[in-house]
């Protein structure tokens, strides 16, 4: 194998991260090392710090990080199975995270970040039911209950959306404790540390947002 | 300040306060402050009557319903196997490729003919991907030349997600072809040139498409070469040929690092130069299987630094002595005879094939400073030709 072992290493550069190694008929195929993906960790710090773009860009690997924790939980046998939403959210992020990079505030402070990815892959999804019902205009009378059911609780989701988007222009910190409780479920106390506020701060912050966005949707 | 921010700064603020007092006393301080101003009291009534209420938005009350079970289910959902769908008039065959937030598909046209589909993946239809997605499909539309993956057609799948057919390339990045063939320096040139001409002419469109590197540029068994993937590319403003919109500091993290320019690291605005500038990495790989920057440690920061500090090693330097290789490179690095034999060439041969004019072309387009670089694709072209002619 000593002529393989030298096309190994004749082969193995491409500037993209893959390894060309000849394939036993003789073709060579592509092996992936280590592709360097964007790395999460420093999309995190980024955002953090400010960086409004990184999180754009982060979102598909949450999405894909959310499915994998998804599937774990429920299998793919046992579709009518209920999600522990919990660790749904908890989880996310921390197996793509270099934990050696970042401190207990920082995991902290990912926990918010994870609910607002839950808001965004879960109000695009809303979206697309919202359509759908839309879609079917004069033929509505045709679906059968739990489908107008469904495609109403998109409409009424996607209102709160537009409502949230509208509350973030006068104060973003109550929009960020609604992404925390409601979209994410977290605790009083979680999302006092997600945010860096104080307990009292999150449920004053909490009912007065929930008067403010009553008051929008009430429109 | 306008005044309905005015009246929303002044009713909130007496929200906060009337929520601070136990919930027996609010009617009352709402009444006292309110004395003059009925809309207000109405308006602060309310607000406290929503505040206090529970249904509705209640703590984790996105996870009840119909609505999230349905996404749970899509979430669970393993991306089925595609064979066999039907989308506008392409008959899926198999998944051939898959990035962040899109895959292609490789289809069968009516007419038996073969397409490359490529679709947004399900649940990341966002609006800021929706976007970008669109953008790209316009920018190949438009970039009608043979050396660029011709786009047949686009529309939207059954499920809702927009997509788009392109011309479907049989073929192997350009490394790995020539490596594989072990072309000699002006075979690698003359494939090189062609890339040149496909951005060249993206340029003319002002398009600048600043990720170029070898997966993007594929060479079929004919020794055609396309050029792949202007799902970063960017329009340029007609007047200042430079980007319309600024990349910010995170786009440069979506480059490959070994191809990043030093402006898309500070995030300045990306010109034709980054091109050129990407075309230099490329021509230098091509040439020589090394990295022009020397690494230490290889880690991300030193990557960096490089980039931005260190000046790059002439070609035939790199191609003939220790070298350096690519950040994301793993394992052994191949000695200056491997790196020769590859290019059907000894090391003391190809020192002299590299030195002189491709050492210059090369390290023209890797200049730091982009003004420093070539001023067009254009120039670099006529440098290489001029090179295979003899006369640089």
């Amino acid at each position: 194998m000593v002529a393989v072992d030298a096309y190994r290493r004749l082969f193995q550069l491409r500037g993209d991260g893959k390894i060309a190694i000849p394939a036993e008929n003789g073709r060579l195929e592509i092996e992936s090392v280590s592709e360097l993906p964007p790395d999460v960790t420093e999309l995190l710090l980024a955002y953090r710090d400010g960086d409004r773009e990184a999180f754009g860009q982060m979102l598909p690997m949450v999405y894909d990080d959310l499915r994998r924790i998804a599937r774990r939980q429920l299998g793919r046998s046992i579709p009518n199975q209920t999600l522990d939403t919990t660790s749904l959210v908890h989880e996310s992020f921390l197996k793509m995270v270099d934990q050696r990079r970042i401190d207990w505030q920082d995991r902290a402070h990912f926990l918010a970040i994870a609910a607002r990815a839950m808001r965004q892959v879960i109000i695009t999804y809303a979206r697309r039911r919202g359509a759908a019902k839309r879609g079917a205009g004069s033929i509505r009378e045709t679906l059968d209950e739990g489908r107008i059911a469904v495609a109403d609780q998109a409409e009424q989701l996607l209102a709160l959306d537009q409502a949230l988007t509208k509350l973030s222009e006068r104060d973003e910190r109550l929009v960020r404790v609604v992404e925390c409780r409601f979209f994410a479920g977290l605790q009083e106390e979680e999302t006092a540390a997600a945010l860096n506020i104080s307990l009292r701060t999150v449920q004053r912050d909490w009912m007065r947002a929930r008067a403010w966005l009553r008051e929008e949707l009430r429109g | 300040m306008d005044d309905n921010t005015k009246r929303w700064i002044r009713a909130d603020r007496h929200l906060e306060a009337a929520l601070d007092l136990p919930a027996d006393r609010r009617a009352s301080y709402v009444d006292e402050v309110t004395a003059d101003d009925p809309e207000l009291k109405r308006l602060l009534e309310r607000l406290l009557a929503g505040a206090e209420t529970d249904s509705g938005l209640s703590p984790g009350g996105v996870f009840d319903g119909e609505l999230f079970d349905g996404f749970a289910q899509e979430l669970v959902a393993d991306d089925e196997d595609p064979a066999g769908q039907v989308i506008g008039p392409y008959r899926v065959l198999r998944e051939i490729g898959r990035g962040g937030t899109a895959v292609v598909y490789l289809a069968e046209t009516e007419d038996g003919g073969l397409a490359a589909l490529k679709l947004i993946r399900l649940g990341l239809d966002t609006e800021e991907i929706l976007l970008r997605f669109d953008q790209e499909r316009k920018i190949l539309a438009r970039a009608q030349h043979p050396n660029i993956a011709e786009v047949f057609g686009s529309g939207v799948s059954p499920d809702g997600r927009p997509y788009f057919a392109m011309e479907y390339v049989d073929g192997q990045p350009i490394d790995t072809y020539c490596d594989g063939r072990r072309s000699t320096v002006a075979d690698r040139l003359g494939l090189f040139l062609q890339a040149a001409w496909a951005v060249h002419h993206a340029h003319r469109d002002r398009v600048v498409h600043r990720d170029i590197k070898p997966s993007n540029i594929l060479v079929t068994e004919d020794g055609r070469l396309k050029l792949l993937d202007f799902g970063i590319a960017k329009l340029l403003d007609v007047e200042a040929g430079r980007s319309a919109v600024p990349l910010t500091r995170s786009y440069a993290r979506l480059m490959t690092p070994a191809f990043a320019s030093p402006e898309q690291i500070l995030g300045d605005p990306v010109t034709v130069a980054t091109d050129v500038y990407q075309l230099g990495i490329l021509l230098y790989l091509l040439l020589t299987s090394r990295w022009p920057y020397a690494l230490a440690k290889n880690w991300p920061g030193e990557v960096v630094q490089a980039i931005m500090d260190t000046e790059p090693a002439a070609p035939s330097a790199a191609a003939t002595g220790a070298g350096s290789m690519p950040p994301s490179f793993r394992g052994t690095p191949p000695t200056p005879a491997m790196i020769a034999a590859a290019r059907r060439s000894d090391p003391d041969r190809l020192h002299r094939q590299l030195q002189g004019g491709l050492d210059h072309i090369a390290l023209t387009a890797l200049h730091k400073k982009p003004q420093d670089r070539y001023s067009s694709v254009a120039r670099m072209i006529d440098d290489v030709e001029r090179h295979l002619a003899g006369r640089l």
